[in-house]
């Protein structure tokens, strides 16, 4: 019997299960992805479904064998929730999705749990959603050893030079842009790439260009890695005529 | 024990709450000492799976192409509340505060169990919005995040349509006490206060 205390956590994900348990989907700090079964989660007397929030950290504590171990306890976390609202909240579960598609059980990634917590956050300033979406699919990808290659161009091994243009290659990375090149492959600028690859995401945030490359970019590479699986959160910054 | 018997006690499992040893004892009250009940339950059962949809404007369940307070020329069809169930309705009209029309979506966003805007009839809502004879939109979702979060994509449909959206208020209940509310309930109580006029 394994038992964990006191870890804190947010959940990814809830879903009902028969009368009155729920399954949480969880991203916990020391333990990566977990899943486990909550009882007495649901209807007017339960006194644990006000703590059952999205986006809220929480402390929680489980025990117990195999894939489905028991929620012990749950509770607010001592510190102050993101405060999300409107496209932030959308944003977020946009993330959830990235994360629970993307992140394995049990992968004990640190890591996630901070740049996960951190997004959040950084989703409370409305204005820089994008840039904020973007740097945790960077960060994201690299984590999961699927790191994008900035640094070089890729079949010369030249450096990267701003006012070039250069198309983005899975698994290889930016090659020069020639004439009658693959419209399937995002294109990128030298300067975007270049800020990148330093991680000034400020001047990314300040250029509406690089913004809608990087976006295009880091979706290619996020589609890849998702195989056939399509995120269903794409369709919520859509217009319903455009589904 | 016979077939029939215990092919009674299974179908009654798939009710929400009832195990095998509830489904037995159901079905042993029905058989013996209610067996009128238990005809007028099945004959009900079969006529409301078969004649009950949902309605053509709300979504509702309806046995009418269109439900009774769509039809309704009583209820102010320029104020249309969205709701997330059917159940959503019976607790507002017991109210009797609200004479608009309902809009009901059977559920929320959620896009990892597969719920998008389309799945909650989100484009019947955009033909109606766009008809004009609406001239505020309630939203009565409810405030989880999910909720919030349908609440928002909505109230952006509106927008394009120049629609008035409001959302029901959210905060201590009435007869609570502020010593057992959560954090979350009494901070959007305080953000949400009024002007108390004596």
């Amino acid at each position: 019997m394994r038992v964990v205390n006191t870890q804190i956590a947010y959940i990814l994900h809830k879903r009902s299960y028969r009368e009155s348990s729920s399954i949480l989907e969880l991203l916990t700090k020391d333990h990566g992805r977990v899943a486990l079964m909550a009882r007495g989660t649901r209807g007017a007397r339960s006194r644990i479904s006000g703590n059952l929030l999205l986006f809220t950290p929480l402390v929680l504590s489980w025990q117990g064998k195999g894939d489905l171990p028991y929620l012990k306890s749950i509770e607010r976390a001592d510190i102050k929730p993101p405060v999300l609202k409107n496209k932030a909240l959308l944003s977020a579960m946009y993330i959830n999705e990235l994360l629970m598609y993307l992140l394995h059980r049990d992968d004990e990634q640190e890591k996630i749990f901070e740049q996960y917590h951190a997004c959040l956050y950084a989703l409370e300033e409305v204005d820089r959603l994008e840039i904020s979406l973007r740097q945790f699919e960077i960060k994201l990808l690299e984590i999961l050893g699927f790191g994008l290659n900035v640094h070089l161009e890729a079949d010369t091994g030249e450096a990267i030079t701003a006012d070039r243009r250069y198309q983005y290659f899975l698994e290889h990375g930016p090659v020069k842009c020639r004439n009658g090149a693959d419209v399937s492959v995002p294109q990128i600028s030298g300067a975007c790439l270049l800020a990148l690859s330093d991680e000034r995401f400020q001047v990314i945030a300040e250029n509406a260009d690089h913004l809608s490359e990087l976006k295009h970019l880091t979706r290619y590479v996020i589609n890849h890695h998702l195989g056939h699986k399509k995120l269903k959160s794409r369709e919520l910054f859509r217009p319903m005529s455009k589904i | 024990m016979s077939p029939l018997l215990q092919q009674l006690i299974d179908a009654l499992k798939c009710l929400p709450g009832v195990g095998p040893k509830s489904a037995q004892r159901m079905a042993f009250y029905l058989l013996e000492r209610d067996p009128e009940g238990a005809r007028k339950l099945s004959g009900t059962l079969i006529e409301a799976v078969e004649r009950i949809g949902h309605c053509s404007m709300c979504r509702t369940l309806s046995e009418t192409e269109i439900c009774e307070i769509c039809h309704s020329s009583s209820r102010d069809p320029a104020s249309l509340c969205v709701i997330e169930t059917p159940a959503d309705i019976f607790a507002i009209e017991h109210t009797a505060e609200f004479r608009g029309k309902y809009f009901v979506l059977m559920g929320h966003l959620s896009p990892l169990d597969g719920i998008g805007p389309a799945e909650l009839g989100l484009g019947i809502l955009e033909t109606r919005l766009a008809e004009g004879e609406i001239k505020e939109l309630i939203l009565a979702t409810n405030p989880t995040v999910e909720g919030e979060a349908t609440a928002h994509y909505i109230s952006e449909m509106a927008l394009r349509h120049e629609i008035l959206t409001t959302r029901i208020a959210h905060g201590v209940p009435l007869g609570g006490e502020l010593e057992y509310i959560d954090a979350g309930t009494l901070a959007h109580a305080f953000s949400g206060r009024q002007r108390f006029d004596s």
